[in-house]
């Protein structure tokens, strides 16, 4: 299990390295910080000392290696809007995002899996059929269009809920809701398919003819089996918490770290930038890392280490 | 009065019939061999005896347990019945076991189901019948999971499950197929031992008659959807009256004597949705003259405890068709 | 018949090992699949290889075919050594030995109707012009049993016994001069199986190919082979006519593997093997057999019999009780793995 864990945090920490590069790259070469920041008609001299004070000026490898120099120093660099450190900006904002994003996913959780058990239980029937459809509503709509469809309704229409803004508890179900929706619906169409596949199993068919009740078999045999597949969908939900919302937030005007990604990345934000992608790809990492461990707790094919004997 | 009496049983999907009408009786503690080939139903037969088939199947005829009747009966009748009194057995026991439960646990839950057995007492239990069953070093595998264990090794396991429930006949599906020949031999003589040790009775399902000719003492041949031909396993084999069952016979590839060409039964098994008019087998038969695709052949008594659904099976003048079971 | 005077196909010491991982924290293993099998298969003549699952009956198929390159010792088809897989000449002499596999419905492709799946090699290997393709698939089709109309159907909008038929003819189609049978019966229906027994056996005396039929079922092997291996874990045991084999087993597993053999009216007490077939990666030392054997003795446990002729009557066997080395003793089964 060690060697397991142990080859899991290298390849964790390869990924991370990479996507890091990645951002830097890329951000550094579609368009000059410098002159984002300043305007366009700035005076160059202006321009030239911005670009000394944040080592712009120096070749690109250079200012990778002194980059990663900083971040194994815990320095994620200031931002260049107001001068504080990128990373207490970011800090600043994660909670802001957690309290959407954590109701959501107990909603997706809540309302998809029981909704994916159901209807997989009920195969073919009309409760199936609704909860299919809604299911591949929910899934296939981008969700600012749900977002906007919501507020159109809620707000504008019945005037119920308010539209932007972060005052009160009231702002935060719209947008709840909308993540809430989507995500449910993919777990519940996935939550179906694993079940689904669980119940055509022989071994369900020996359990039944033990002499087992219906509800006996689902859930002493057949869940257990279908949380397999399903963990792992769950698990890159988790680590779509801390910044899996930036559409949602956009749109709502909620001021979390999605929206600061949006606003850092149009003005070339650099330090933030790095910050926000370095925190996605840690917390991605680190639930890929969960899914892996449930993994290996829920399947006990990964949990010996002998080969099967052969028939 | 026999222990299980199928009388008539019928079995559609949708518009398409699976089975067509089977009378099957089985004494305690009797072998009685299923043999047919694919699409036959003899699988089929005892997963609606037992209910366990989906709710879109449509069921109909009786199954009478001891007297109590199995078809349509509710969840609390059958439920101590299926593995209590009639356990099940099937084709592949590495996926016939649940890949998340230790096999020791998967035991315990027949006992604690059927015998009420918990704790200690379950896993001494357990124990004793992982040793019944051949799996050597029986206390320490109780911890095993299915993917650990082999073919031969899973079938014991699944044996041992179905005896759990201390049942009065076993239904084995094809138990031996997906396992190798001397792997074969094994369970086949661990269920004589058990037969013999605790009186129970077996039906054994198989497409190979070789197989059901050792260990049964009364045959029934399937096809289509029917029972073609019911006798004991020496009447069967040395005076077959229905001319599948000797299409059967003669496929099989002697051991001994000149290799000669195999009985071929042309043509393959009609689809459910399009059974032919008269007898099933009729367009594959050689012997099949006019009236066998008009007339629907009823079991008939060629002999004591022999019967045959062949109009041809008997001479013209003794033909009082009797009720399919004795 | 008569052998021609140079083997179709010859095999000497072939051996073949694969690395597996143990598990996810994997310490590779070797596992020798086929241990130095030497064979030889004539023209016009069946052998049958038998075995039961981890013998290397499947592989050594592989290796007689060239699809699998062999780490030891060597493969000749009429005469010539056996061309690397992927080469040019190994290519060119696809059309002259053929595999038939064990399930029809994956070995032909779903989206093709049968009669352009029989043409294929054809069109592969440059034979003939359209019109002579054509004629010569419908030929085959005939031979085996198939009729005109099936060319144009699917592989699912036929019967098992049929598909089985359509592989075989396209096996046949560029009239190879051998012919692999791998389990080519196990997945068809009893009447089914006798059907395409009946057309090998037919199709062989019609055209004097040669065959290598494997299969873990004696009584199939009996009805179309002219001679028999027994296969144990990578090894040839025994070798012998069928009638040999059967009526005379000589090695203590092919006694086992034929009173195994369910069949009507058997009253003598069957040998059951104890334990489970071995696993290739865990080999026993000596005999591979002696964990599990009624008649093991000590020198079993470390010594490897060879493959040779008994002095009593010439049966090749590779037993050293058996060749009345040694008395039989009763290691074997107190050794339980």
């Amino acid at each position: 299990m060690l060697h397991y864990l142990g080859t899991r945090l290298l390849r964790a920490t390869v990924s991370v390295v990479m996507v890091v590069t990645f951002v830097f790259i890329v951000l550094r070469m579609s368009g000059d910080p410098a002159i984002v920041i300043m305007g366009a008609d700035a005076p160059p001299e202006a321009v030239d000392a911005f670009r000394t004070a944040w080592g712009l000026d120096q070749p690109i490898w250079v200012q990778y290696i002194s980059f990663f120099k900083a971040i194994l120093g815990g320095d994620l660099g200031q931002s260049m809007r107001d001068g504080r450190d990128a990373v207490a900006v970011v800090l600043e904002r994660v909670p802001s995002t957690l309290a959407l994003t954590v109701p959501a996913f107990m909603l997706n959780v809540g309302i998809g899996i029981p909704a994916g058990v159901y209807a997989a239980l009920h195969r073919n029937t009309a409760v199936d059929r609704i909860v299919m459809v809604m299911a591949v509503t929910g899934f296939a709509m981008p969700s600012f269009i749900l977002a906007m469809l919501l507020v159109l309704v809620f707000s504008v229409n019945l005037g119920w809920l308010p539209s932007a803004g972060q005052d009160s508890w009231f702002n935060a179900i719209l947008p709840i809701a909308t993540m809430g929706f989507g995500g449910a619906a993919l777990l519940a169409r996935f939550t179906r398919s694993a079940m689904l596949e669980v119940l055509g199993q022989s071994y369900i068919r020996t359990a039944s003819a033990k002499g087992l009740s219906w509800s006996a078999v689902v859930w002493r045999h057949a869940l257990q089996n279908a949380a397999i597949p399903t963990v792992t969908i769950i698990g890159f939900m988790l680590g779509g918490l801390v910044a899996g919302a930036v559409v949602v937030e956009s749109v709502f005007s909620w001021p979390g770290v999605g929206r600061l990604l949006v606003v850092s990345v149009s003005n070339r934000d650099l330090a933030v930038v790095q910050t926000i992608v370095l925190m996605i790809a840690l917390t991605m990492v680190t639930a890929n890392l969960v899914v892996d461990i449930l993994y290996g707790l829920l399947d006990p094919k990964m949990q010996s280490q002998t080969r099967p004997a052969r028939a | 009065m026999a222990f299980v009496q199928i009388r008539d049983m019928s079995v559609a999907f949708g518009s398409a019939p699976a089975l067509r009408g089977i009378s099957l009786s089985v004494e305690r503690g009797e072998a009685l061999g299923l043999v047919g080939e694919s699409g036959c139903g003899k699988s089929i037969t005892w997963l609606a005896a037992l209910g366990l088939l989906p709710r879109s199947a449509k069921v109909g005829g009786s199954v009478l347990l001891d007297g109590v009747e199995l078809i349509g009966a509710s969840p609390s009748v059958l439920e101590p019945v299926r593995g209590g009194r009639i356990a099940m057995i099937f084709q592949d026991p590495a996926s016939s076991l649940n890949p998340v439960h230790r096999i020791g646990h998967q035991v315990a839950e027949a006992l604690a189901l059927h015998r009420g057995l918990t704790g200690a007492q379950a896993r001494a239990e357990v124990v004793r019948l992982f040793d019944q069953v051949g799996i050597p070093d029986a206390r320490n595998r109780l911890n095993a999971f299915p993917h650990e264990l082999s073919g031969g090794q899973s079938q014991r396991v699944m044996i041992a499950m179905a005896l759990a429930g201390e049942p009065e006949l076993l239904v084995a599906d094809e138990p031996t197929t997906a396992l190798d020949v001397t792997i074969q031999a094994q369970i086949l003589d661990l269920l004589g031992t058990i037969r013999r040790d605790t009186g129970m009775g077996l039906v054994l399902i198989s497409h190979d008659l070789g197989v059901v000719a050792e260990t049964c003492s009364r045959i029934a041949v399937m096809y289509a959807g029917r029972i073609v031909e019911q006798a004991n396993s020496a009447a069967i084999f040395a005076n077959p009256k229905h001319p599948y069952t000797r299409g059967l016979l003669g496929a099989m590839p002697p051991i001994s004597g000149p290799r000669r060409k195999l009985v071929s039964i042309p043509g393959s098994v009609p689809e459910a949705s399009r059974m032919p008019r008269g007898c099933a087998f009729a367009p594959r038969c050689s012997e099949a003259i006019a009236e066998c695709s008009s007339v629907d052949p009823r079991a008939v008594s060629v002999e004591i405890g022999h019967l045959a659904s062949c109009i041809r099976a008997l001479p013209a003048k003794a033909h009082t068709p009797e009720r399919a079971f004795a | 018949m008569t052998a021609s005077p140079t083997p179709l196909l010859s095999a000497q010491d072939l051996a073949r090992t694969y690395g597996v991982r143990r598990g996810i924290v994997g310490r590779a293993t070797n596992v020798r699949a086929v241990d130095g099998v030497t064979l030889t298969i004539s023209r016009g003549e069946t052998l049958g290889l038998v075995g039961e699952s981890g013998c290397g009956k499947s592989t050594t198929a592989r290796l007689l075919l060239g699809m699998d390159r062999a780490d030891e010792g060597q493969v000749r088809f009429d005469g010539a050594p056996m061309p690397r897989s992927g080469t040019p000449g190994w290519a060119a002499l696809r059309k002259r030995m053929q595999l038939v596999f064990q399930d029809p419905m994956s070995a032909l492709d779903r989206r093709l109707p049968i009669g352009l799946q029989i043409r294929e090699p054809l069109e592969i290997h440059h034979m003939g012009t359209r019109a002579e393709q054509n004629a010569r698939v419908a030929a085959v089709m005939a031979e085996v049993g198939l009729q005109p109309h099936h060319a144009d159907r699917h592989p699912h909008a036929l019967s098992g016994g049929q598909r089985q038929r359509a592989v075989i003819a396209r096996a046949l189609v560029t009239q190879p001069d051998l012919l692999v049978c791998d389990e080519p019966i196990s997945a068809l229906d009893v009447s089914i199986q006798a059907q395409v027994m009946n057309l090998l056996v037919e199709l062989q005396e019609r055209l004097g190919m040669g065959m290598l039929f494997v299969s873990h079922d004696l009584r199939a092997v009996r009805q179309i082979s002219h001679r028999v291996a027994v296969m144990y874990l990578g090894r040839i045991v025994e070798e012998g006519t069928p009638d040999d084999i059967l009526h005379a087993p000589a090695h203590p597993y092919s006694q086992a593997l034929v009173s195994a053999i369910p069949h009507p009216g058997k009253i003598a007490r069957r040998i059951v093997l104890q334990g489970d077939p071995p696993n290739p990666a865990d080999r026993p030392a000596g005999c591979a057999f002696h964990p599990r054997c009624p008649m093991a003795s000590m020198p079993c446990r470390t010594q490897t019999p060879q493959l040779k002729p008994r002095p009593s009557d010439g049966r090749r066997v590779a037993c050293h009780v058996a060749q009345g080395e040694i008395s039989p003793g009763h290691v074997g089964q107190l050794e339980l793995s």
